[in-house]
C-alpha cells in the first residue's frame, strides 16, 4: 500500500492473479488494490500487461491463478456489472450500420435494464445527461461516423456513464488524440471525480492526467514493479523512474510508423511521468 | 393475378419474407457476417431434403434443421480457433450437398423441385406453409425488435457487451436462430440459395440514406416488402423462378438508389457534402481554418468553404 489516506471501500482488488490466454500466463501474481475515490494509472510500455491486467478484472481475459475481486464480491459472482462502466482502446464506434451518438451510448444504459423491458423515463434522461458530460449535447442526433476521432472517445466515454457506474475503466483515452482533445478531457474525468467516480486507467503517458492522478502503478513484463502516490511518482524523489525507464527505454522515444497515435515525439519529449525533475533524478541515479 | 390462390399464398408469403428478412438481416450486417445467412441456406437444404425424403412436411423439418445447423455454427464460431473457419466451410458444403443427395433419392425429387427449393417458386406456396411462415414471423419480429437494444449492442460492440454482463453467446445463438428461421420462411418463395440477399440488398439500399440505426432499420423494412411483392408479381407476368427476379429488382433498387443519391450530390445548387464524407465536426478544433460569414463560421476544406446545414455541409 502507499501510505496515502485511503479514500473508502475497496473497488477493484487483486490478490496474486495471474491472467493469460490458453496456457500462456500474460500477467503474473499481481496484487493490487484500488478503494472508493481514487485516481489510479496503470503504465508501462507496450506489452508489459498492463491492458490484460484491466480485461482480467472486467471478465474479458480468463484469470488463470489468484482471485480479482469487484467490491470485495469474487468477479465470478459479482452481477451488479453496471457499477463498473469500461472504456475500451478504440479509435472508432462506428459500426457497418450507420448510428446516432444517442444509439450508442443508450446500449450502455442496458447493465441496468430487463431483458424485455423498454427504456423509461429515467433511462432517456441519464444517457441524455451522459452524452451532455461528454459536451457532445448538440450532436445526439448525429450519426458517430461524423464525428472526429476525439469525438468518437467521448461517446465511448458517455456510454460507458449511461450505466451510472461507480468505478470507470478507460484503457488508453488519451492515445492518438491530440493535446487540446486530451485536456477537455481530463477536466470531465475532473468533475466526474469530484463527484466520486472512481478510476483506473491504463496508459502509456500520464501526463495529461497529471492534475487529477492519485496514484501511479507502474507495470513491466508482467508484473507490478512500482506503486506510488500520484505526488511522489511526479517528483524526484520517485523509483517508479527508475522502474519505467529501466524497462522502456530502449524503445521509448523511437518514432513511430507514421507519428501518429500515442505520439511518440511527445511521450519522448516529457517523458512518462511529465515531470523534468523525473529525467533529473534518473540521471542521477 | 389476384384470382388464382396460389397468388395470393405466394404474396402473403412475400410480404412475410419481406419483413422479416431485413430486420433480422441488420444486424448480421453490423456484424459483418452478411455471409452466415448464406451458410444458413445451405445447411437448412439438407433438412429440405430429409422432409421430401420420409414425405412429412420440408417446411418443418428444413427448420429443425436450419436451427441446429445455427446453434453449431455459432458455437463453433464462439470458439473462435482458425479451425473454426475450415469446420464451418464443412458445415455449409455438407448441407448443400446432403440436400441434393437426399432429393434426388426421393421419388419427388425432380430437377424442377429441387429448382423451386434452391431459387424459389411461386405455385409451390401450400396452405399450411403460410401457417408455419407466419407464426415464424411474429415470433422472429417480436423477439428482433423486443430486444434490438441488446441484440444492438453485442453486434456494435461484442466486447464491451460482455464487460457489461451480457450474454454474448446467448445472444449470437439466439441471433442465429432467428436467422436460421428466416431462412426457413424464406424458402418457397425467394429460395434457400437466395435468401441472403434478402437480408442484406434492403440494408444495403436503406444505408445509402440513414442516418440512425432505427430509421435504417425501418427503411429496409420497407424496401424489404416492395422488392419482394414487387418481385413476386414481376414473376408471375415474366414467368421467372421468384427469388431470382426478387434479388434482382433489390439489386437494381441498390443501383438506382446509390446513383440517385450521388447525382443529388452533384446536382444539388452549390455543391453539397454528405456529412458522412467528413471524418469530423468542424469546429474551433480541427484545423480548418474558420471564416466568420454574415451569423455563422464556413470552415475553409479542400479549397473551399463548408457551412455546417442540418446533417451536411453548404459550401459557401
Amino acid at each position: 500500500m502507499t501510505g496515502r489516506d485511503l479514500v473508502g471501500g475497496p473497488v477493484v482488488e487483486l490478490r496474486h492473479a495471474s491472467v493469460g490466454y490458453g496456457d500462456r500466463p500474460v500477467v503474473q501474481d499481481v496484487s493490487l488494490l484500488v478503494r472508493r475515490g481514487e485516481v489510479v494509472a496503470l503504465v508501462g510500455p507496450n506489452g508489459s500487461g498492463k491492458t490484460t491486467i484491466v480485461r482480467g478484472v472486467l471478465g474479458l481475459a480468463p484469470v488463470t491463478a489468484g482471485e480479482v475481486l469487484l467490491f470485495d464480491v469474487p468477479a465470478v459472482r459479482f452481477k451488479e456489472r453496471w457499477r463498473i462502466g469500461y472504456v475500451p482502446q478504440r479509435h472508432t464506434v462506428a459500426g457497418a450500420v450507420p448510428s446516432t451518438v444517442e444509439e450508442v451510448v443508450a446500449s450502455g444504459r442496458l447493465a441496468r435494464r430487463r431483458w424485455w423491458a423498454p427504456s423509461t423515463a429515467q433511462d432517456r434522461r441519464v444517457v441524455a445527461q451522459a452524452i451532455d458530460v461528454v459536451g457532445l449535447g448538440d450532436r445526439h442526433r448525429a450519426p458517430v461516423s461524423t464525428l472526429s476521432g476525439g469525438q468518437q472517445r467521448r461517446v465511448l466515454i458517455a456510454r460507458a456513464l449511461a450505466s451510472e457506474p461507480e468505478v470507470l475503466v478507460m484503457d488508453e483515452p488519451t492515445a492518438g488524440v491530440d493535446a487540446q482533445n486530451s485536456e477537455a478531457l481530463t477536466r470531465t474525468l475532473a468533475r466526474l471525480v469530484d463527484d466520486g467516480l472512481t478510476l483506473v486507467v491504463v496508459t502509456h503517458d500520464v501526463a495529461p492526467l497529471a492534475p487529477i492522478l492519485t496514484r501511479v502503478v507502474a507495470v513491466a513484463d508482467g508484473r507490478v514493479v512500482g506503486d506510488e502516490p500520484a505526488d511522489v511518482a511526479m517528483s524526484a524523489r520517485s523509483a517508479l523512474g527508475v522502474h519505467v525507464y529501466g524497462h522502456v527505454d530502449p524503445h521509448h522515444g523511437e518514432p513511430g510508423p507514421d507519428g501518429g497515435p500515442g505520439d511518440p515525439a511527445r511521450s519522448a519529449g516529457s517523458g512518462w511521468l511529465g515531470d523534468p525533475g523525473l529525467r533529473g533524478s534518473r540521471s542521477a541515479t | 393475378m389476384l384470382s388464382y390462390d396460389f397468388m395470393q399464398r405466394a404474396l402473403l408469403a412475400a410480404l412475410l419474407v419481406g419483413m422479416t428478412a431485413p430486420v433480422v438481416g441488420v444486424y448480421l450486417v453490423q456484424r459483418r457476417l452478411a455471409l452466415i445467412g448464406d451458410g444458413l441456406g445451405h445447411v437448412a437444404l439438407t433438412g429440405v431434403g430429409l422432409g421430401v425424403l420420409t414425405g412429412s412436411s420440408p417446411v418443418l423439418v428444413a427448420l429443425g434443421a436450419s436451427v441446429l445447423g445455427a446453434v453449431a455454427i455459432e458455437l463453433v464460431r464462439a470458439r473462435g480457433r482458425a479451425s473454426a473457419d475450415i469446420a464451418l466451410a464443412v458445415m455449409f458444403y455438407g448441407g448443400i450437398a446432403g440436400g441434393v443427395v437426399l432429393i434426388g433419392l426421393s421419388p419427388e425429387g425432380t430437377p424442377a423441385n429441387l429448382n423451386a427449393y434452391l431459387f424459389g417458386a411461386i405455385t409451390t406456396t401450400t396452405g399450411t406453409d403460410l401457417w408455419v411462415f407466419g407464426v415464424l414471423s411474429v415470433v422472429v419480429l417480436a423477439v428482433a425488435v423486443g430486444l434490438a437494444p441488446r441484440l444492438f449492442a453485442v453486434s456494435n460492440d461484442e466486447e464491451y457487451a460482455r464487460a457489461s454482463g451480457m450474454n454474448v453467446l446467448g445472444l449470437n445463438v439466439l441471433l442465429a436462430v432467428l436467422t436460421a428461421s428466416t431462412v426457413v420462411i424464406s424458402m418457397r418463395i425467394v429460395g434457400l440459395l437466395l435468401i441472403s440477399a434478402l437480408m442484406i440488398l434492403p440494408n444495403a439500399i436503406a444505408q445509402v440514406t440513414a442516418t440512425s440505426f432505427r430509421s435504417s432499420v425501418v427503411v429496409a423494412i420497407g424496401v424489404g416488402v416492395v422488392v419482394s411483392t414487387g418481385g413476386t408479381t414481376l414473376s408471375y407476368y415474366a414467368d421467372t423462378p421468384s427469388g431470382g427476379t426478387i434479388v434482382l429488382l433489390a439489386i437494381a433498387v441498390f443501383v438506382v438508389a446509390t446513383v440517385a443519391a450521388w447525382l443529388r450530390g452533384v446536382v444539388h445548387g452549390r455543391r453539397h457534402h454528405d456529412e458522412r464524407e467528413h471524418r469530423h465536426e468542424h469546429g474551433p478544433e480541427c484545423g480548418h481554418e474558420a471564416v466568420p460569414h454574415r451569423d455563422h463560421v464556413d470552415y475553409v476544406h479542400d479549397g473551399h468553404r463548408h457551412a455546417a446545414h442540418g446533417a451536411h455541409y453548404d459550401d459557401h
